[in-house]
């Protein structure tokens, strides 16, 4: 049960960099990116540590269950108020950029409507499988990306034309203060062990030690590496901030001569469907269990199947009203880096509070 | 009424995945019009008009017919259109690995055709461009008029493919410039951009031409490197060694085949003082060609004069390219790359260029002189 924890971590850094963080951190790459993914590190991995050490002390217990034996009432209520429809705004917005992604690449002509019924439906059902389902499911999908992504980076890496003087002259640059929104989208590559709050209902004494937690820092600061030059070196340093999608358009510079297909992007697509995918259903399953367990602890509602229908409806009818909103993709640009920022400040608060939990469960004995 | 559920949820994944899978969206492929090939030209008379070429490959049972469509208008995107009112099927061109200007075009400016390729996502920017002298139109006509005299071959001795992509023949008479290594080298400064020139001759072409660039606010030729210097910057810049050098001394007259060329450069600056360009290159080969084989060769002696003799050719185009203001081998990158001085170095490389020092350093390493001595 172990490697779930890495898995989930992993997928979210590996969806955030195909989606929200080349655009950010190669428009401002001389504006201290490499300051903010050098910064974001040690951030990433203190929040991390903290989270993970407090939540070890409830085995087989979710945040709702937590905060009931922990905290008075009212704090329970506003912080699951509080905190309940991030993860499903993140799997929105993800939902609308993979959704302009196969508008863009795979189907041109498509209206969003129907990929939107082809796409939330299938999440919908998924998200509201059993929890270890799905981790069982991430496990599956997390090879055949991992796979391909190792794959692109070697090819990039290996490729001729890669131009390791543009990489070098950005380094030149590093000494720089970082901007807000490169550093939010940095940090965000190690965001997913929030979803733990719901996860650790698996994860007890036995199946889940607190080990070889050194493995995801060095990681993600070699995901966010690949990530931040693999464009520059194909792009140069100015042409690549002039891409709406770096690192697509990066995939397609380099060339399998001898393969099956030539061009590497249509192996990134897939990568890029099915990591957006499984992440939309990771997110929305853990919103979707945080609300029910918001009912079930926090109001003492016991019909918790019927209201839980009425979620997945709602969760599957807001993208549909609110997709025309999302028509350009520069909004979806800047209202995904404004989330971001959002969260920047949201997420000590997601761990102080557990961290409050763990502190007030000691005083009073229960663990 | 779970289990029905199911059902219909598994049947939607399915459904999904097939429509999502399948390579040729909603329309089939006998319903596409695959180009090999995109020329791009300027209008003789009018120089506002685009005159848009495609080379269109119609695949019938155990022949290929190639076709070339053509349109003029004032923006490429307008010639496209035009181009499908021509044809029955989709123009498709996620196949097109060949793109061509017209030389007219390239000397005035490319900026345009070459944002319209760059901003159209069904080209792939691993497609091989070239220039074309006199233009792409009459280069692609001739093709497709060789291609049709032998029809049962994809491949003939006259594709633009093979010569371009490395694959068929190797030499250094022959550049390859990727569509996004042009773009790149459109916007990074200190890295110029260059393409090959293909020339039509009676019955085939001949690629033995390079074109630098200059990128102000027009992308432009600036400069054509004869195919001697073509064959020396390609060993200088890319590491290819697909060449035969002659070498006339008091001694004897040979050729040198050359089998390995390692580079490595870098612009040496010290507080205080102006950078210089210490340029070392290592080299190995073999004796090719002797107008006397009556004596045995001295290795040694060869390779000193071989030496001296690549030396001064790689002066004499290093120089050249700083008379003429272009470095499409990117020591303004280096330089930059190199350099922490961020607010200056740019402007300072820009002084410095004009007039650098340029230190070349050639080893020469024969291995054997052939099969006789």
């Amino acid at each position: 049960m172990k490697r779930y924890f890495f898995y989930i971590v992993f997928i979210n850094s590996i969806n955030n960099i195909i989606i929200f963080l080349p655009n950010v951190i190669l428009r401002d790459r001389y504006n201290g990116s490499l300051m903010a993914i050098i910064f974001a590190v040690p951030y990433g991995t203190f929040f991390l540590y903290y989270f993970i050490k407090s939540i070890i002390k409830f085995p087989n217990k979710s945040y709702p269950e937590i905060l009931k034996i922990t905290m008075p009432h009212w704090v329970q209520v506003s912080i699951m108020l509080f905190i309940c429809m991030f993860w499903y705004i993140s799997g929105f917005m993800m939902l609308i950029a993979l959704i302009q992604m196969i508008q863009r690449f795979i189907l041109p002509y498509a209206s969003e409507y129907l990929l939107l019924v082809l796409i939330v439906f299938i999440i919908i059902f998924a998200a509201k499988t059993e929890g270890s389902t799905v981790l069982y499911a991430l496990e599956i999908f997390i090879i055949i990306i991992a796979l391909a992504i190792g794959f692109i980076f070697i090819k990039s890496i290996l490729n001729s034309n890669f131009s390791w003087d543009s990489c070098m002259e950005v380094v030149t640059h590093s000494f720089t203060f970082p901007t807000l929104s490169s550093y939010a989208v940095t940090t965000y590559m190690f965001s997913g062990y929030t979803d733990m709050i719901i996860f650790n209902r698996y994860f007890n004494n036995e199946n889940f030690q607190f080990k070889h937690i050194w493995l995801i820092p060095v990681l993600e600061l070699a995901l966010l590496m690949f990530a931040f030059f693999i464009p520059i070196g194909f792009f140069g340093t100015q042409g690549v901030s002039s891409f709406t999608y770096p690192w697509v358009a990066a995939t397609d510079c380099i060339d399998i001569k001898i393969g099956l297909i030539e061009r590497t992007m249509y192996i990134y697509l897939p990568v890029f469907f099915l990591t957006a995918v499984i992440n939309i259903i990771v997110h929305w399953h853990v919103s979707l269990e945080l609300i029910k367990g918001m009912i079930q602890y926090q109001f003492n509602f016991t019909n918790i199947n019927k209201i839980s229908w009425y979620i997945n409806i709602m969760f599957a009818l807001l993208p549909f009203i609110f997709i025309n909103k999302f028509s350009n993709e520069n909004v979806v640009l800047y209202i995904g880096n404004d989330w971001l920022i959002f969260r920047v400040f949201a997420e000590p608060f997601v761990v102080g509070f557990l961290v409050l939990s763990a502190y007030i469960a000691r005083k009073k004995g229960i663990v | 009424m779970m289990r029905i559920l199911r059902f219909v949820f598994l049947c939607i994944f399915v459904i999904q995945l097939t429509l999502i899978n399948c390579g040729c969206t909603n329309k089939e492929i006998n319903k596409r019009l695959f180009v090999a090939a995109i020329g791009i030209d300027k209008d003789k008379n009018n120089k506002e008009l685009f005159m848009v070429t495609l080379t269109a490959v119609i695949l019938e049972k155990q022949s290929t017919q190639y076709n070339n469509y053509k349109a003029e208008a004032r923006t490429i995107a307008a010639a496209i259109e035009m181009l499908k009112a021509q044809v029955s099927r989709e123009i498709d061109f996620s196949y097109t690995k060949v793109i061509l200007f017209g030389k007219s075009m390239a000397e005035e400016d490319l900026t345009a055709a070459l944002d319209w390729m760059m901003r159209v996502n069904d080209i792939e920017t691993i497609a091989y461009t070239a220039i074309c002298n006199p233009d792409s139109n009459s280069i692609l006509e001739k093709r497709v008029q060789l291609q049709n005299k032998n029809q049962k071959s994809l491949l003939t001795n006259n594709s633009l493919l093979l010569a371009l992509d490395n694959t068929g023949t190797s030499t250094n008479y022959i550049t390859q410039v990727y569509l996004f290594d042009f773009y790149r080298r459109m916007s990074e400064r200190g890295l110029d951009p260059f393409l090959p020139i293909i020339r039509i001759k009676e019955d085939h072409f001949e690629i033995d031409q390079l074109a630098l660039f200059e990128k102000g606010n027009k992308l432009r030729i600036k400069t054509i490197l004869s195919p001697e210097e073509t064959q020396i910057f390609n060993m200088i810049s890319k590491d290819k060694h697909n060449l035969n050098l002659y070498i006339s001394s008091s001694v004897r007259n040979f050729v040198i085949r050359i089998q390995n060329v390692r580079h490595n450069y870098s612009i040496n600056s010290f507080d205080g003082t102006e950078p210089e360009i210490n340029y070392n290159i290592k080299i190995t080969g073999v004796i090719a060609e002797s107008t006397n084989s009556l004596n045995p060769i001295d290795l040694k002696t060869c390779e000193e004069l071989t030496s001296e003799e690549i030396k001064s050719n790689i002066i004499r185009l290093l120089k050249k390219l700083r008379a003429e203001n272009i470095d499409p081998i990117g020591f303004g990158l280096r330089y930059r790359s190199r350099n922490w001085n961020n607010l200056t170095k740019w402007e300072d490389w820009q002084g410095f260029y004009p007039n650098i020092d340029v230190k070349v350093n050639v080893i020469v390493n024969l291995k054997s002189t052939g099969l006789i001595r």
